[in-house]
């Protein structure tokens, strides 16, 4: 299994970001990210880009914006450029097939934003040298590497759910799109909403006693648990009779 | 290896309400290339897509080299090489790393991977070529190398749903000439569906022919043809008057004539004293130069056995 997997995943790897209808498009989508929050924001924000939540919004807004710009190909993009039919027809197991494409995206994920806070770290030590290196504060950085990972876990498992049953890329794109963007405002909904159904002090006192890192923890345990889901959702959903005939 | 490649009893496939394979019953000994045929929509993609366990039968049975199709699927696809509807072909990819990434996935050593590769592009002429991405080819080439990706790990069948279909003549005829030579040299079972009879009659040794679901005919096209179609008289000559026709026409043996160029086409009832027939038509002043007997081809065969002579 785990060879077949690495097969997999060494396909999906020669195929990354090929898709695309221009070698610009290609480049633009890799370094739009990174100049933006690598090395704008960093300008930006100084020391405080270190120690402060700015860093965590990156960490939570790049696997999602890298992702879901290519999870869609996965299975739709095999379907619609016929390539799917002749995979399933070989001796791939369904999970190989399965992890190997989650695997590719959610290395590709996190990797990039690794890569990114990586180039952000040294531009800020560029901006504010001081004579030593200066690194994220400990509980910045644990929550900057967990929440880029499970954020990546949790696109990818969405997008190649939804991607398994779309006859084509862009109807895949769209649903991802419209998936990731709308709990998304319902939240920003409800944020605003809030005060005007609670009394003003009771919000004051509950976000008081809430820190970057209870936010983030409470966060990441809920981003766990929607990504496990989607992960058994995609196994499940999983079957080649239903993949072959859309 | 069994002594039948494909066993099937009694397979059948719905959709809804649509019944895509209707009680098929055939086997395919091993070692031959067997052509599937009928027209579109007869069920000869739902049936190989039923014989690599890429679809559940509604009901039936079938083996493939020896493993059922609904419990041990996997192990078919294992030891079986397919080219489907479309080639499969990844056009992002080059063409060695398309057959380089079908080679891990058969789990293929190295060595004999790449030896493997080399091999079989020399052998289609795309060994030049290897480095080019398969997006710029034409759909001739792309065939060929979708070809070589079936034999990559010598597989015992190959299952090929219309290998020839939307090519031009030459590339058909360069990619049936591989198959031949392939399946002779690589002494494997070639399971092939076709509506093109030229492949049918040149490549395989048994066909069988399918129409709405349901077996028709099964046999060589010599037996088909033998079985199914007339015997012929094609008469070259001078002076075929109306009389000459009308005469033939109303002959006890002859079900057919019709002109064809310069020479007369006669389909006759089996059993025909020939000679009787021709002495006739000299009666009626015409000239013959050649008489040739025939048999009907496979095309007319399967367009008896199709219905299609109806419509």
């Amino acid at each position: 299994m785990r060879e077949d997997i690495l097969t997999v995943m060494w396909k999906e790897s020669k195929g990354l970001l090929r898709y695309s209808s221009s070698r610009w498009k290609e480049i633009v989508t890799l370094l739009a990210p990174i100049a933006l929050f690598g090395v704008i924001f960093p300008i930006q924000f100084r020391i405080t880009w270190l120690t402060s939540g700015w860093s965590v919004a990156v960490s939570f807004i790049t696997p999602l914006m890298l992702i879901a710009s290519t999870i869609a190909e996965s299975f739709a993009g095999e379907r619609e450029r016929h390539t799917l039919e002749t995979l399933l027809a070989s001796r791939l197991p369904d999970r190989a097939i399965l992890f190997g494409k989650l695997f590719v995206s959610i290395i590709f994920g996190w990797g990039m934003t690794l890569f990114l806070l990586l180039v952000s770290l040294v531009v800020v030590n560029l901006m504010e040298w001081n004579g030593r290196f200066q690194i994220y504060q400990p509980d910045i950085l644990w929550i900057n590497l967990s929440a880029s990972l499970l954020m990546s876990g949790m696109v990818a498992s969405l997008g190649i759910l939804i991607s398994l049953r779309s006859p084509t890329v862009q109807s895949a794109a769209q649903t991802i799109m419209l998936m990731l963007f709308l709990p998304a405002m319902l939240l920003q909904a409800v944020v605003f909403l809030l005060p005007t159904f609670l009394p003003r002090e009771t919000v004051r006192a509950f976000l008081d006693r809430m820190d970057l890192i209870s936010i983030t923890s409470v966060f990441l345990v809920l981003l766990l648990a929607i990504t496990i889901g989607l992960f058994l959702g995609a196994i499940a959903r999983f079957r080649r009779a239903i993949l072959i005939s859309l | 290896m069994a002594k039948n490649a494909i066993c099937i009893e009694n397979l059948t496939k719905e959709f809804d309400s649509v019944r895509a394979l209707d009680g098929l019953a055939l086997e395919v000994p091993a070692g031959m290339i067997f052509g599937f045929l009928g027209p579109n929509g007869a069920g000869k993609t739902t049936t190989i897509r039923l014989l690599l366990g890429l679809l559940e039968p509604s009901s039936g049975y079938a083996k493939v080299l020896g493993f059922d199709i609904r419990t041990q699927a996997d192990r078919i696809r294992a030891q079986t090489g397919a080219l489907l509807e479309h080639t499969g072909i990844y056009e992002q990819m080059t063409a060695e790393d398309n057959l380089d990434f079908y080679g891990r996935v058969f789990q293929m050593p190295t060595t004999e991977r790449k030896a493997r590769i080399q091999e079989l592009l020399t052998h289609m002429d795309l060994w030049d070529r290897r480095k080019d991405r398969a997006r710029n080819w034409s759909r001739g080439m792309k065939q060929k190398l979708a070809v070589a990706r079936t034999l990559l790990h010598r597989p015992s069948l190959i299952l090929m749903d219309e290998p020839t279909a939307g090519l031009d003549v030459q590339a058909a005829v360069a990619i049936r000439e591989d198959l031949e030579a392939l399946a002779s040299r690589e002494k494997v079972t070639i399971f092939l569906t076709t509506h093109n009879m030229a492949d049918a009659e040149k490549l395989c040794h048994q066909v069988a022919v399918i129409r709405e679901g349901r077996l028709v005919e099964i046999g060589s096209p010599d037996d088909l043809r033998a079985r199914v179609g007339s015997p012929r008289l094609e008469i070259t000559g001078r002076k075929f008057t109306d009389q000459s026709l009308k005469l033939l026409q109303t002959h006890p043996q002859v079900s057919s004539v019709r002109t064809q160029n310069s020479h007369l086409v006669i389909d006759l009832l089996p059993q025909t004293d020939v000679a009787d027939l021709v002495s006739s038509l000299v009666s009626t002043g015409a000239q013959v130069e050649e008489v040739r007997r025939g048999i009907a081809s496979l095309e007319e065969v399967f367009l008896t056995l199709t219905g299609a002579q109806d419509a």
